[in-house]
């Protein structure tokens, strides 16, 4: 469970002048997660307080219980993610030399299985579950409060192809507008309520400011998206204290284009999704090729060149992006007529310092193979099971059963 | 998640003891009053009928049996794993190998239960168990607990309780159940030919004779070869194992005392046993005609009689013991006394309200030279031979006695020694002779050769049946045996309180005599080893799964 060792704190990485706080409660434990077990979870006291700020000056208009968590709305979070991440870098070229660019793939030849050579051992995934809480009136406005619990799951797969549960790490966090249009003094009042917390919690509700400049069109969706990217920061810590040998290998579900992953070790970002917008320039040819045309009919087994982003700006986040070298693999052949990408996955590789082909080609070679493997068994029918790893789906599973029941949740935030 | 590591053991319900599982109830299979599920550790070892114990309320256990298990997958059809082997290519190997468990159900026995108020036993606890509660296997104190063997006043051994982790519990079923007052009658049922129906009651009768022995005597029927001629003859097969099964069940692996045992063989040509084998200090039996005179109803019970004429006939001449020809034929004289076989198969001085037509007395005259001309078993002077009626009217507590009827080969005439028998014991009980065994039992093989299901009642099936009903109250326990339950008159069945079953097909399983197990155990009875037994009886709520050892005498398939 995350310690948290202050009342306030600054939050690091790419925002750092968010602002979260813990707020008071007794301790929870990782066995709340059955409804059975509702009278044992002291976060209810936090909420209650944390309401009582919200009602005062102005009002506190709290949502119906029956109002479904965000994340049933269905959007693909992945292929948004990533259409957010490559409007910095939307053109990308090879690093490797393809004979034909119309069929710019590469077979693979066999897949490399565990029993030969048990790449990954480890993977990650993160699930979070968004509540609108309610709207607070205050000063002649209003703006939406959003209650998210979310979670962090490593399983790690032994060599007997076993996979169970390494890691697994919660946060449940209150997520607020910046002051204003939140008021000072009620942003006073949660910071000073935090501040009189317990701190040894092992889990417990934190305030997470949204940075004003960030805030952007609708606060609901800034807000989600910052739910989101504290999951992401979460994911990162999660990865970044795993302890792992030499060679083992860590898959983390989706891209990891985002800045705060590239200083992570022996680490690749599958994604089952991806985005459609950016485009590949082969030399000497200049004209672009978008990704449906390249990836149309690669076979199974096979991958495209790896390919690094034209590098256009010097930005932080294009810098970030040179260190992250991507390429597709279609680890099993298409079965569904008129879905071209069915079976391809898009792999992120961070690259240590700068790319090297002699280095890194044999690198990215083996974890296409091993990935390849990863076919068998599979979480089919599930959505998107054609892409999907079986151990992430295991992983996801956890994290499913793991977080608290929305009904439990919403009966915490209104007891 | 499912792991290949050992888990850590914990404090608490295990005490030391390995956890196996824990509970699970969803919204689909809730846990209830009766059952409760528990998904199983991965690696471990567990089979239906083995005990496990769970940590209740108030620091109570539950105790229950498995009962079904099935081997659960994240799989949401065959399909699924189909796909997952690259659309059917068989040479795919898993990556990972898929998320599954084990899933057990359990019927539960008892819970050890609580103290409330002055009441003097502890109060059961029939709530179902929550989820996610730590299993492990009973301990032989909570087996023996949950069968309510502690409450028993009279104990006779009945088999051992195998589980899975090895460890062995001897059990026994209520004496007051197994021969009166509570309830009486046992029945053994299962697939002829794995000697286990035989050798269970065998064993059984040893338990009864050495735990209660002056106060039963026990009447066999031998049917098959000389299977029960060697019962006073120690032992040639037993194993180590069987020696150990026998000290733990607190018996002495010995046979019947020569001194208990009598053998009656039915006699045969020229007045010689008419069997497979002559055990020493046997006696010949034979009836003559003043002998079955009150029993030809027994004789005649195969044969079909619509008319009920064969049935006026008999009841005539059981009515009229100075039976005499008043009118002279071929064979007898006018006055003559109707004394032997041949006298009766020329009598022909019936009442025309007995016979009302010739053809009936024809009818009967024909059966009756059938079946007793010639036969030595109904020989108009039995000689040395014994009069078994005679002999089963002065039974003695400890006695033994073995009827051999293997070698007739006539259904009626076996149908009559038994019913003979029967009936001969119901007017030791009506004598209120004060001699008398507490406890007659007698062991009937092949029930339903005498008693088989249907409508149509057969004079032997009626006193059988009577035993069945009655038995209970006046001391005569039937021990009772056939291969398939199905075919026994289920008014004998239904009066029998415990219930045994060995392996047995699936169809037979599927009958209404079998409606006391469920429909899970009756599918593991039909994978039931050799020597292995469900056992039923009414002071255990599950139907429990037991072995025994060989009975302790010299069995035939050892000769």
């Amino acid at each position: 469970m995350t310690g948290r060792s202050s009342a306030l704190r600054s939050e690091t990485g790419s925002e750092p002048s968010n602002s979260s706080a813990v707020l008071p409660g007794r301790p929870l434990n990782d066995s709340w997660i059955t409804t059975s077990n509702l009278g044992r979870i002291e976060a209810v006291g936090s909420f209650r307080r944390v309401r009582e700020i919200l009602s005062s000056r102005g009002g506190f208009s709290r949502a119906t219980v029956e109002e479904p968590v965000e994340e049933v709305l269905g959007h693909d979070q992945d292929q948004r993610e990533d259409d957010a991440q490559l409007k910095h870098f939307p053109i990308f070229e090879p690093v490797e030399q393809v004979p034909n660019a119309k069929r710019a793939w590469i077979d693979l030849g066999s897949p490399l299985p565990r029993e030969r050579d048990h790449v990954f051992r480890y993977f990650l995934d993160g699930s979070l579950r968004t509540y609108r809480w309610g709207e607070k009136v205050e000063g002649g406005t209003s703006f939406p409060v959003i209650v998210t619990e979310l979670g962090c799951a490593v399983v790690k797969r032994s060599h007997a192809g076993i996979v169970k549960t390494h890691t697994f790490k919660r946060r449940l966090c209150l997520l607020l507008p910046p002051a204003p249009p939140v008021s000072s003094d009620t942003a006073s009042e949660l910071a000073a309520l935090a501040a009189g917390g317990h701190h040894n919690s092992r889990i417990s509700l934190e305030v997470v400011h949204l940075l004003r400049e960030r805030h952007q069109g609708d606060l609901r969706s800034a807000l989600l998206g910052k739910a989101r990217s504290v999951m992401h920061e979460l994911e990162v810590q999660v990865a970044s204290n795993l302890r792992r040998e030499s060679d083992d290998w860590l898959v983390i579900d989706g891209a990891i284009r985002k800045g705060i992953f590239v200083d992570l070790p022996r680490t690749i970002g599958v994604a089952k999704s991806f985005s459609r917008s950016p485009l590949f320039v082969f030399p000497p040819a200049h004209r672009p090729v978008d990704v449906v045309s390249m990836l149309r009919g690669m076979p199974e087994s096979s991958r495209t060149p790896v390919f690094l982003p034209r590098q256009k700006s010097q930005t932080t986040d294009a810098r970030e992006g040179q260190r992250v070298a991507s390429w597709y693999v279609r680890i099993r052949r298409p079965q569904t007529r008129g879905f071209p990408l069915e079976g391809i996955v898009k792999i992120d590789y961070v690259v240590e310092g700068e790319w090297k082909s002699d280095r890194d080609l044999p690198i990215v070679e083996r974890l296409s193979r091993a990935l390849v493997a990863e076919r068998s068994v599979s979480s089919y029918p599930t959505p998107r099971w054609a892409t999907h790893l079986y151990p992430v789906y295991c992983a996801e599973n956890y994290l499913k059963a793991s977080l608290l029941n929305p009904i439990v949740m919403r009966g915490i935030m209104e007891a | 998640m499912p792991t290949a590591e050992k888990e850590p053991k914990e404090t608490g319900i295990d005490d030391g003891l390995d956890i196996i599982g824990k509970t699970s109830a969803t919204e689909r299979a809730p846990n209830t009053v009766d059952e409760f599920r528990f998904w199983l550790r991965s690696g471990q070892l567990l089979n239906p009928f083995d005990f496990v114990a769970v940590e209740h309320e108030r620091e109570t256990v539950t105790v229950a049996v498995a009962r079904d298990m099935e081997l659960l997958t994240d799989a949401q059809g065959h399909l699924s794993n189909y796909v997952s082997s690259n659309f059917g290519d068989t040479s795919e190997v898993p990556n990972t190998l898929r998320v599954g468990t084990t899933v057990v159900t359990a019927g539960v026995m008892s819970n050890t239960g609580y103290k409330l108020h002055d009441r003097p036993d502890a109060v059961e606890i029939s709530l179902p168990i929550s989820s996610d509660k730590r299993v492990r296997f009973a301990k032989p104190s909570e087996i023996l607990f949950a069968l309510g063997i502690h409450a028993m006043k009279s104990k006779i051994p009945a088999g051992i309780i195998e589980m899975s982790n090895g460890t062995q519990v001897p059990v026994s079923v209520d004496g007051d159940y197994l021969l009166g007052p509570e309830g009486a009658h046992i029945n053994v049922s299962g697939t002829s030919g794995l000697a286990t129906k035989t050798s269970y009651l065998m064993f059984l009768l040893q338990a009864l004779y050495q735990q209660l022995h002056d106060e039963v005597c026990i009447i066999m029927f031998n049917v098959k070869q000389h299977d029960l001629l060697h019962v006073h003859e120690p032992p040639t097969d037993l194993s180590a194992r069987d020696r150990r099964l026998y000290e733990s069940l607190g018996l002495n692996p010995e046979p019947f005392s020569e001194n208990d045992v009598r053998y009656f063989l039915p006699r045969g040509a020229r007045g010689a046993p008419n069997s497979e084998h002559v055990p020493p200090g046997h006696q010949v039996y034979a009836y003559e005609f003043r002998d079955a005179r009150e029993r030809l109803d027994l004789l005649f019970s195969e044969i079909t009689d619509p008319q009920g004429t064969i049935e006026s006939i008999v009841g005539y001449l059981r009515d009229t013991p100075n039976l005499t020809q008043r009118k002279a034929n071929d064979s007898l004289s006018a006055g003559q006394r109707i004394q032997t076989w041949e006298d009766l198969r020329s009598f022909d001085d019936y009442p025309e309200k007995v016979v009302t037509h010739p053809y009936s007395l024809r009818r009967f005259q024909r059966h009756l030279t059938r079946m007793t001309r010639g036969n030595p078993l109904f020989p108009d002077a039995v000689g040395e031979a014994v009069n078994l009626g005679d002999e089963l009217s002065r039974l003695k507590g400890g006695g033994v006695y073995v009827i051999d009827m293997a070698k007739i080969g006539s259904t009626e005439e076996q149908a009559f020694i038994v019913g003979d028998v029967v009936s001969r014991l119901e007017e030791a009980y009506l004598s209120n002779d004060a001699s008398r065994p507490k406890k007659v039992v007698m062991l009937i093989d092949e029930l339903n050769r005498y008693c088989p299901k249907g409508d149509r009642l057969s004079a032997v099936a009626e006193q059988i049946i009577e035993i069945a009903r009655t038995g209970r109250s006046r001391g005569v326990i039937l021990f009772g045996a056939e291969q398939f339950k199905s075919a026994v008159n289920r008014q004998v069945t239904e009066n029998c309180a415990t219930h045994v079953v060995g392996r047995t097909g699936s169809q037979e399983l599927e009958e209404a005599a079998y409606r006391f197990v469920d429909k899970t155990t009756r599918s593991s009875i039909g994978r039931l080893g050799k020597g292995e037994l469900v056992l039923a009886h009414p002071l255990f709520r599950q139907p429990i799964r037991v072995v025994f050892p060989r009975p302790a005498y010299r069995r035939q398939e050892t000769q």
